[in-house]
């Protein structure tokens, strides 16, 4: 594995070919895009695979470092590094955030236009009435599951150093990681609980849902909320599969690579005009 | 000593106590037997005629032993005639037998004596002369099991051989408060003593009746099972499931490897109709067995008959393909008796894989809360019915646990079929969490058998420090087979999802078994075994290897996840964890949001080691 630029780049390469474009992977809580390894392995003859990761300066800055932030260094070291066009660029579950962000200063700060893929990422506000009036039921039990899961910490302040929960994000157990992993997982999870992502008025993208998520999980959403921050075409696809074993089972990851595959082969073409397919595939 | 035996003799009191039904039913049969054989055992043949009047002398001797209804009484012998015709006899006079493992050894035989509390205790001699424990009980309430009829020195003790011998008296007593448990029997316990399961007549004649409508029992049948006696699979199923249709036990040859082709060769000329076993027997019965595969093809064989542990898609297709013979699948636990599930013997129910449909139980699939799930989802099999025991003996809190609303929780995973038929998912206590996601090793497990060269399998959960719990598997090759751990880890990424791959393959020459044939898993995860297992050399590519389950030749410094077999989410927290373990550093947040590749994994090692 080599980098495409310097030591302090933060772009290197997962599988090279002759063909030309390029698919970028954005990192995940744990700082690697392991998870983008079925797609890589299938797609590797077909197009040039790259991954990001935190370079060294922005692990050691990363308390003080945003999403937003941080998708403008990924945003600029992908123009720096002259990646054969044209360009798409993915991302899954909380990777799904990097990949938009960094898809929007692209088109904004580098004139770069690329194809931005959302892997079942969903995007909520962070208002507690705007998700209320959203999915009153829904919220409401959340709120309920919140407090039962949480009344230690509210009300008798007893903290669990290992356990992320801010209202209205996923809960996470750190004990279940490496303790070296640890401050990577905090950081990021404390820049998806600040984020608060920017409306992209020349944005498009192509949103691969998982399609055996319960209700709850997607909070009625069909679009997953995508609709409300990307004003060009959002093209859902629905893959088979929860949103854990979409990736992870190899039947349903095979699916979800030649659903992947096809869109690509698209690529530069118009995929459609419909604002919001729910239809699936 | 609840309930006193009244006098004077006149024949039992007339009433519908279960006791007294379940007594009826079994002097009928005793009484029409005559010389028709009962048992053929290794000690000897017993007739009807034998039994009743062994049966008959020992109902006198507990008189003149004092003991009296409802009293417990433990045997621990290797001697199965003794232990056949003393639980029979014992059962028939309104005393509680509770049969515990003959080779026991001294605090294991304590342990069971703490748990039963019983009034006179029937046990070899080399027991008794190995507890502690029993060095407080009363001599007179101690009887010796031997087979010779030597006389004791001191009239204050017996032996079994004299109990048999005493004369019956002509009348048998009357009952006039029939006792209400019938039997106790040892199951493992979640502590270090074991629980004793609390059967009722009730239970009993509900668990027989059950066999009538699902096998079709009837006073033909001869039962061909050698399993032990301490077991419900061994003594209900087999003596007693005789007895109670009139028809035969046959279990002269112990079983053994070398046994094998003996046992095959003697169904024919027994004219054996039910071969009654467990997997880990069927398997052996299996693999060994093979040039006597026509031993099932006589006109009386009806069915072979597994139970008491998982059997295998792989075990129960090939047994039916190599004897030409049906194989039913019996699912239950000895909180019900026997029995409650069956895939068979009809073909409708018959389906490989899985435990067919309840008979003479009600069964529901519940959630965590106690609601039935949906058709297809995964929730703890629930049966409630007449064998549904009576509690643990002296444990309400344990009892309380498993028995609600009338329903026994089994602690096992299952899902019903389209069909209607259930299937076994995993248990409750096995299954383990690893990395915030539910596996049920023997699902693992099932994958793993189908492996070539693998003669058996098994997957289970051990503690693991970052995890909580990782997934182990314990293989066993085939006889002059070869497996490495990697090959392992190779079929496993084919066949299951990264998840589901155990990061840890210990090759064994056989896996422990208790005397049932089940599999000792505190055994298999103890750390004896652990110490057996192939641990990584202490460099990268080495500790890389094993962590990705592959051969280190495949390895270099070049590898990454995405050219590297095994190298997922999962693993890749092991490789952290195993390098920072060997070589006694912490990687730096930055250090671990650079490895990309084994070759900047080797680069931050040689940065920390100096």
């Amino acid at each position: 594995m080599t980098n495409q630029s310097n030591n302090s780049s933060t772009v290197f390469t997962l599988s090279k070919c002759s063909a030309g474009g390029s698919l970028v992977f954005f990192p995940d809580f744990g700082g690697n895009v392991l998870y983008a390894k079925p797609i890589v392995q299938k797609l590797s003859k077909d197009i040039n695979c790259y991954g990001v990761r935190l370079a060294h300066d922005m692990v050691e800055n990363l308390d003080n470092l945003s999403l937003i932030d941080t998708a403008a260094r990924f945003a600029k070291d992908i123009a720096e590094a002259n990646l054969p066009e044209p360009i798409n660029v993915c991302g899954f579950s909380f990777a799904g955030y990097f990949a938009f962000e960094t898809a929007h200063w692209l088109s904004k700060s580098h004139g770069i236009f690329s194809r931005l893929f959302i892997l079942d990422t969903i995007i909520r506000s962070k208002s507690f009435y705007a998700r209320l009036v959203q999915s009153p039921l829904l919220e409401m039990l959340y709120a309920v599951r919140f407090l039962c899961s949480n009344w230690h910490h509210l009300v008798l302040r007893k903290i669990d150093p290992m356990i992320l929960n801010e209202y209205g994000q996923i809960r996470f157990d750190l004990s279940q990681h490496p303790e070296s992993y640890r401050h990577i997982i905090r950081q990021m999870y404390r820049m998806m609980s600040e984020y608060n992502p920017r409306e992209w008025e020349a944005g498009a993208a192509i949103v691969l849902k998982a399609g055996q998520n319960n209700a709850a999980w997607n909070y009625g959403i069909g679009d997953l909320g995508w609709n409300r921050f990307i004003h060009g075409p959002v093209i859902m696809h629905n893959v088979p599969g929860d949103h854990l074993s979409m990736l992870r089972d190899p039947d349903y990851a095979n699916v979800l690579t030649t659903i992947l595959s096809e869109l690509l082969r698209l690529n530069g073409k118009e995929t459609g005009n419909a604002k919001f397919n729910s239809s699936g595939d | 000593m609840e309930k006193r035996r009244e006098m004077p003799n006149s024949i039992q009191a007339a009433t519908d106590a279960p006791f007294f039904n379940f007594c009826s039913r079994i002097d009928r049969i005793l009484n029409a037997g005559g010389d028709q054989v009962f048992a053929e055992l290794s000690e000897g043949i017993v007739t009807y005629a034998d039994l009743l009047r062994e049966m008959n002398n020992l109902d006198t001797a507990f008189q003149n032993l004092g003991l009296s209804i409802g009293d417990r009484a433990a045997i621990f012998s290797k001697n199965d005639r003794a232990i056949i015709v003393l639980f029979l006899s014992l059962l028939r006079s309104g005393l509680t037998p509770v049969i515990g493992d003959g080779y026991a050894k001294g605090s294991e035989f304590d342990d069971c004596l703490k748990v039963c509390q019983p009034t006179v205790i029937f046990a070899d001699a080399d027991i008794f002369s190995n507890s502690t424990a029993v060095k407080n009980f009363p001599s007179s309430r101690r009887i010796e099991i031997n087979t010779d009829l030597k006389i004791p020195a001191s009239r204050d003790s017996y032996t079994v051989s004299e109990l048999i011998n005493t004369p019956a008296n002509p009348e048998r007593q009357t009952i006039v408060n029939p006792p209400e448990t019938a039997m106790l029997v040892f199951t493992s316990g979640t502590t270090s003593l074991p629980k004793a399961v609390e059967l009722t007549h009730t239970n009993l004649v509900a668990q027989l009746d059950i066999f009538s409508d699902a096998y079709g029992f009837d006073s033909d049948i001869k039962l061909l099972n050698l399993l032990r006696l301490h077991h419900v699979d061994g003594i209900i199923r087999g003596p007693l499931t005789a007895l109670w249709f009139g028809g035969s036990v046959h279990r002269s040859i112990p079983f053994s490897v070398q046994n094998v082709s003996k046992i095959l060769a003697s169904i024919p000329e027994q004219k054996i109709t039910h071969f009654i076993t467990v997997p880990a027997v069927l398997s052996i019965v299996e693999r060994v067995g093979r040039a006597n595969a026509d031993a099932f093809q006589g006109p009386n064989f009806k069915f072979i008959l597994s139970s008491a542990d998982v059997l295998t898609e792989q075990l129960w297709t090939r047994s039916e393909k190599t004897f030409n013979v049906p194989v039913v699948n019996a699912y239950g636990l000895s909180e019900v008796v026997c029995d409650a599930l069956f895939a068979g013997p009809d073909d409708a129910t018959r389906q490989i894989g899985t435990l067919g449909r309840p008979v003479g139980c009600h069964v529901q699939i519940l959630d965590a809360k106690g609601l039935s799930v949906a058709q297809g989802e995964v929730g703890e099999l629930t049966i409630s019915g007449p064998a549904v025991m009576k509690g643990y003996f002296n444990d309400i809190v344990q009892t309380d646990q498993v028995l609600k609303n009338g329903k026994f929780l089994t602690g096992d995973y299952a899902r019903q079929t389209e069909n209607g038929l259930f299937q076994f998912v995993g248990r409750k206590k096995t299954a383990i969490v690893m990395a915030g996601v539910t596996i049920y090793p023997e699902s693992v497990t099932s994958v793993l058998n189908n492996m070539p060269d693998i003669d058996e399998a098994v997957v289970f959960g051990v503690a693991d420090v970052t995890r909580n719990q990782r997934l182990v598997a314990a293989l066993v090759p085939k006889p002059g087979k070869k497996i490495t751990p990697a090959d392992a880890a190779a079929f496993c990424r084919k066949n299951l999802s990264a998840e589901r791959t155990p990061i840890e393959f210990r090759i064994l020459d056989a896996l422990p078994r208790t005397a049932s044939g089940k599999v000792q898993m505190n055994e298999l995860s103890s750390s004896e075994l652990e110490k057996k297992a192939d641990l990584p050399g202490k460099d990268v590519l080495s500790i890389a290897a094993f962590c990705f389950g592959v051969s280190k030749e495949h390895l270099s410094s070049d590898s990454t996840p995405f050219n590297t077999e095994g190298w997922d989410s999962l693993a890749h927290m092991t490789l952290i964890e195993e390098i920072e373990l060997q070589f006694e550093i912490m990687l730096s947040a930055s250090q671990i949001a650079q490895i990309a590749s084994l070759g900047d994994a080797m680069k931050f090692v040689e940065e920390a080691t100096g």
